[in-house]
C-alpha cells in the first residue's frame, strides 16, 4: 500500500472539460510541455463515463458547457464526492459568478484569455492541494488496515490505553491480570507500528478511536 | 311756682312730700314761738299759711297732715295752757274754730290745686292732639307727592307705550272673544292699507285670504288661553289695494284679563321674507339636487376635521364611513404610509387652514377596491374669523388615475423596450463577439505560451512547437472569420427597406428616451428640418443609432450638474441631398486623443460598457450608404452628425457633377 501511494505521486493527472476542441488542443499542449499527464475531455457527460486513475489531480473547467454549466457541475462533484480541486476558465466571467465558484471551493477563477503561467500556478496548487488529500487519506487506508489486524481484546487494551490510563487500572477494568495487560499492550504497540505512547495516540485520534467510553 | 311746685314735688318720694307739711308746720311754729308775743294777735295766720302751702303743694292729704300738726301745735303753744296739750275748757271752741278754718283752708287750697292740676292736664292733652295732628298731615303730604310722581310715571309710560305701539312697523290690534278687532294700531294701516278707523269693527276673517279662513278660524280657536303664553300664525291676507300679503302674527290672549279682556295681535309683513325663503328653499333644493345627483361629492369638516357631512352620491360610488363623524378627512386615505411626505403636506396644510385643490390619494371602497379620489376644499371662518372647518368638492378620479398609471406603465415599457431591443440588438450581439472571438484568442495565447515552453524545453521539441504554430494560424483565421461574419450579417438585414421619413424615426426615438431623459434631467432641444427628403432604409437599424447616439449622450451628460444636461438633437438636408442627423451634448466631450477611436471596436470609456455601440453604429451608417462621425463641441460636449443618402440623391449628385 505504502508503494502504491508512493508510486502516484510521481504521476499527478490533470483533467480539462472544454468544449472548444481549440482551446482543448492549446491547452493540452501546453500543459504537456511542462510534463504534466492531460485528459481532456468535451463534456461532463464524457469525463464522468472515464475511468480515473488513482492519483492526485485537478480539473480544469469551462463555465459554459454544453448541459449543466460548470458551476452547477462543481457542485455535482462535491455531492458526488469526487473531491478534485477545481479551477474555472470562461470566455467572460463576471464579479457574482466568480464569487460564487471561490465559495463553493474552486481553486482559480481565470477569464480568457489568461497568461499561460497563471494557469499553470493554479493547476500546481490544485495538484498540491490534492496529493495532501491523497496522502492523508492513504495514511489512514494503513492505519485502519493495521488497526483491523488487531483482536478485539489488543482493541480493548489500545482504546483504555490512549485514554491514559494504567496497566492495573485496565487489568481491573477488563478483569485480568497485570501481566496480561502488558502482554497485549507490547502486541498493540508491535501491530500498530508504534514508537511511543504518544505516537499510539495520534494514531489513535486519526482512526477516531472512542476513547469516550471508559 | 305753680308750675315749679308741683313739677319737683312730683319728684320727691311721697314721705318727702308729707315732709313738706312737717316743715311748713315747723316754720310756722318757730316763727310763732320764737316772735313770743308780738305775733300773738295773729298767731293762726301762720299756721292757717303753712297748711294751704303743704295743700296747696302736696295735694288733699299733705294738707290734712299739715292741719293735724297745726291743730297740735295751736293746742300746744297757743291756748291755755301755754306748751300744754292738756286743754281747758275755755280754749276748746278756739281749737274747734282753728281745726274747721284749718280744715277749710286745706280743701279749698286742695280744690284749688287740683282745679289747677286738671286744667294743666287737659292743656297738655290738647296739646298731644296738636302734635298727632301734624305728624298726619306731613304724612298725608308725602303721600301726595308720591302719589304725584308715580302718576307723572304712569302717563310717560303710557305715552312711551303708545307711542312704541303706534310708531311700531307691526301692527297691534285688540280681538275679542268674538274675532271682532277693537283696536288697531296706526301702522296697520301701512301693513294691510286699511286706516285703523277701517278695521275697528270688523271680523279678522275680512282681512284673511278666503283660501284660508277655515284654517285662520281653527287656529283662532286654538289659541293658548292662559295669558302671558303666545302662538306665532302665519297667514295669507288681502292688502286693500287686492294684493296678497304673508302675515305673521304673535298672538297673546289677554281675554280672561280683566282690563283687557281681548287677544293682543302684533302684525308683520313677512311677504319679503316668505318670498326669500321660498327662494332661498328652491335655491338649496337645486343646489341639493345638483349635488345628489352629480358625480362628484360634496363635503364639510368640523373645526376638530371630522366630516360633518358628505353628499350621498358619496355612498353612490361605492365608498362607505362607519360614521361619518368618526372619520377625519385623513383616515379616507389608504396610501398614507407609503406616501408619508405628500400626506403629511396635506395634513400641514389643513392645519394652517389654507384651501387646497385637486389633492389626489388612494383610498378603499366598501368592496374593498381601490380607488383615487380628488378633493378640493375651502376652510370655513365665522364672523369672528375663528375657524370652522372646510367645505370642498371631491371626486372619484380612479379611472383617470388608472389611465394615466396604464399610460406611464405603457412609457415605462416602450422604454424597458427600447433598452432590450437595444441590448439584444448590439448587446446580444456584442456578447457574442465577445464570447466567439474570446475562445480563438485564448486557444491562441495558450498555443503560442506552449510552442514557447516546447522550444525551451531540453532538446526542443520542434514537432510540438510546429503543431502549436499551426494551431495558431487556424485559430487565428476563425477569429477573423467570426468578425467577418458578423459584419456581413449587419450588412445584410433581414428586414426590408423601406422609404423613411428622419423627422419620424428621430422622434419616435425621442418618445422611447422620453423617461430617460427626465429622470436624468437632460434639457432637450429639437431642431428638426421641414420638408426633408425621403430616405431608405431599415426603420429599426436607424432606430437603434439614433437610440445609441442619444443613451450615449445622457450617460456621458450623467456627471454634470443637473442644470448643465443639455441635449440638442437636429435634422437637415445639405446641397447634395444627404440628410443629416446631429446629436450634440453638453458632457465632457471625447478625448482628442481618443477621438479616432471612438468607432474602434472594444474601445469604451464607460466602466460597464463593451465598446461596440458606436462601431455597430458605424457599421449600420455605412451600410446605408451614410457617414458616421463625432467632433468636440463648444465650449464642451460631444457633437456626434450621420448622413445618409436621401432618394433622388444620385441625380442631384449627377446634376452636380454634370455642371
Amino acid at each position: 500500500l505504502l508503494g502504491n501511494a508512493a508510486m502516484t505521486e510521481e504521476h499527478p493527472v490533470v483533467f480539462l472539460i472544454d468544449d472548444d476542441p481549440s482551446v482543448r488542443d492549446a491547452l493540452k499542449s501546453l500543459l504537456r510541455s511542462v510534463g504534466l499527464e492531460v485528459r481532456a475531455f468535451g463534456s461532463a457527460q464524457e469525463f464522468l463515463r472515464s475511468k480515473r486513475p488513482d492519483a492526485p489531480g485537478c480539473l480544469v473547467l469551462d463555465v459554459r458547457l454544453p448541459g449543466p454549466s460548470g458551476l452547477d457541475f462543481q457542485r455535482d462533484l462535491a455531492e458526488s464526492n469526487i473531491p478534485l480541486p477545481i479551477i474555472f476558465i470562461t470566455g467572460h466571467g463576471d464579479i457574482p459568478m466568480s464569487v460564487k465558484a471561490m465559495k463553493a471551493g474552486a481553486v482559480e477563477f481565470l477569464t480568457k484569455p489568461f497568461r499561460d503561467q497563471e494557469l499553470l500556478d493554479a493547476i500546481q496548487q490544485g495538484i498540491e492541494q490534492d496529493r495532501v488529500r491523497h496522502q492523508e487519506t492513504a495514511i489512514l487506508a494503513d492505519l485502519q488496515e493495521r488497526y483491523r489486524a488487531l483482536t478485539p481484546r489488543e482493541r480493548d487494551v489500545m482504546t483504555r490505553v490512549v485514554t491514559g490510563r494504567l496497566n492495573k487500572q485496565i487489568a481491573a477494568d477488563l478483569d485480568l491480570s497485570e501481566v496480561t495487560i502488558k502482554v497485549h499492550r507490547g502486541q498493540v504497540m508491535r501491530k500498530m507500528l508504534a514508537k511511543s505512547l504518544a505516537e499510539l495516540v495520534r494514531m489513535a485520534d486519526k482512526l477516531g478511536v472512542d476513547s469516550g467510553r471508559s | 311756682l305753680s308750675q315749679a311746685g308741683p313739677r319737683w314735688l312730683s319728684r320727691l318720694p311721697p314721705t318727702g312730700r308729707y315732709g313738706v307739711a312737717f316743715l311748713a308746720v315747723s316754720a310756722a311754729t318757730a316763727l310763732i314761738v320764737t316772735s313770743q308775743r308780738d305775733v300773738e294777735s295773729a298767731p293762726a295766720s301762720l299756721l292757717f299759711c303753712a297748711v294751704m302751702l303743704s295743700a296747696w303743694l302736696g295735694g288733699l292729704r299733705v294738707g290734712l297732715l299739715a292741719t293735724a300738726l297745726s291743730v297740735l301745735a295751736f293746742g300746744y303753744f297757743l291756748t291755755m295752757p301755754d306748751y300744754s296739750l292738756a286743754a281747758h275748757r275755755g280754749s276748746v271752741p278756739r281749737l274747734l274754730v282753728f281745726t274747721l278754718a284749718a280744715l277749710f283752708v286745706c280743701s279749698l287750697a286742695a280744690a284749688q290745686k287740683r282745679a289747677t292740676q286738671s286744667l294743666s292736664k287737659a292743656r297738655d292733652e290738647l296739646a298731644g292732639k296738636v302734635g298727632e295732628l301734624q305728624k298726619a298731615n306731613r304724612a298725608l303730604q308725602v303721600e301726595n307727592a308720591e302719589r304725584r310722581r308715580a302718576e307723572a310715571l304712569l302717563q310717560e309710560s303710557e305715552r312711551r307705550f303708545r307711542a312704541l305701539i303706534e310708531h311700531s312697523s307691526d301692527a297691534i290690534l285688540m280681538i275679542d272673544r268674538e274675532a271682532t278687532i277693537r283696536y288697531a294700531s296706526p301702522s296697520f294701516e301701512r301693513v294691510l292699507g286699511y286706516a285703523p278707523e277701517e278695521a275697528v269693527g270688523r271680523n279678522r276673517l275680512f282681512f284673511i285670504d278666503p283660501d284660508q279662513h277655515d284654517d285662520a278660524a281653527a287656529s283662532f280657536a286654538g289659541l293658548p288661553k292662559e295669558p302671558g303664553q303666545f302662538a306665532t300664525l302665519q297667514n295669507r291676507m288681502r292688502h286693500k289695494d287686492g294684493s296678497l300679503r304673508w302675515l305673521e302674527t304673535t298672538v297673546t290672549s289677554w281675554l280672561d284679563e280683566p282690563a283687557v279682556q281681548a287677544v293682543v295681535a302684533n302684525v308683520r309683513d313677512i311677504t319679503e321674507r316668505k318670498l326669500a325663503e321660498q327662494a332661498l328653499r328652491e335655491s338649496e333644493q337645486r343646489f341639493r339636487d345638483h349635488a345628489e345627483t352629480a358625480s362628484d361629492f360634496l363635503w364639510e369638516t368640523g373645526a376638530d376635521h371630522h366630516f360633518t357631512y358628505i353628499t350621498g352620491s358619496f355612498h353612490a360610488s361605492g365608498f362607505v364611513l362607519a360614521r361619518l363623524t368618526d372619520a377625519r378627512c385623513w383616515d379616507l386615505m389608504a396610501d398614507r404610509a407609503e406616501e408619508a411626505d405628500k400626506w403629511r403636506e396635506h395634513v400641514a396644510a389643513i392645519e394652517a387652514h389654507v384651501p387646497f385643490r385637486g389633492f389626489v390619494y388612494r383610498t378603499i371602497r366598501a368592496d374593498g377596491s381601490e380607488a383615487y379620489v380628488s378633493t378640493s376644499g375651502r376652510p370655513i371662518f365665522d364672523a369672528d374669523g375663528a375657524f370652522q372647518g372646510y367645505r370642498g368638492a371631491a371626486s372619484d378620479v380612479t379611472t383617470a388615475v388608472r389611465a394615466r398609471q396604464a399610460e406611464e406603465a405603457l412609457q415605462r415599457a416602450w422604454a424597458e423596450l427600447a433598452h432590450i431591443s437595444r441590448l439584444t440588438t448590439l448587446g446580444e450581439i456584442t456578447a457574442s463577439i465577445a464570447h466567439e472571438v474570446n475562445q480563438p484568442l485564448a486557444a491562441v495565447v495558450a498555443n503560442a505560451s506552449a510552442g514557447r515552453r516546447w522550444l525551451a524545453v531540453q532538446p526542443p521539441n520542434l514537432q510540438e512547437t510546429r503543431d502549436a504554430l499551426d494551431r495558431i494560424v487556424r485559430d487565428g483565421n476563425r477569429a477573423g472569420d467570426i468578425i467577418n461574419h458578423i459584419r456581413a450579417l449587419l450588412k445584410k438585414s433581414t428586414a426590408p427597406r423601406q422609404r423613411l421619413s428622419i423627422n419620424e424615426i428621430t422622434l419616435e426615438v425621442i418618445a422611447l428616451t422620453r423617461s430617460e431623459l427626465d429622470m436624468n434631467r437632460v434639457a432637450l432641444e429639437l431642431q428638426l428640418a421641414d420638408d426633408l427628403p425621403l430616405v431608405t432604409g431599415d426603420r429599426v437599424q436607424l432606430q437603434q443609432v439614433i437610440l445609441n447616439l442619444i443613451v450615449n449622450a445622457i450617460e456621458a451628460m450623467r456627471d454634470q450638474g443637473a442644470g448643465l444636461r443639455e441635449l440638442l438633437v437636429s435634422t437637415s438636408a445639405d446641397a447634395f441631398h444627404h440628410v443629416r442627423v446631429t446629436v450634440q451634448d453638453s458632457g465632457p466631450g471625447p478625448d482628442p486623443a481618443g477621438i479616432d477611436r471612438l468607432f474602434d471596436a472594444f474601445y469604451t470609456t464607460k466602466e460597464d460598457g463593451m465598446g461596440m455601440g458606436l462601431a455597430i453604429s458605424r457599421s449600420i451608417v455605412e451600410a446605408h450608404g451614410g457617414r458616421l462621425w463625432a467632433m468636440p463641441n463648444a465650449p464642451r460636449g460631444a457633437i456626434f452628425h450621420f448622413t445618409l443618402r436621401a432618394e433622388g440623391n444620385e441625380e442631384v449628385f449627377r446634376a452636380a457633377l454634370a455642371s
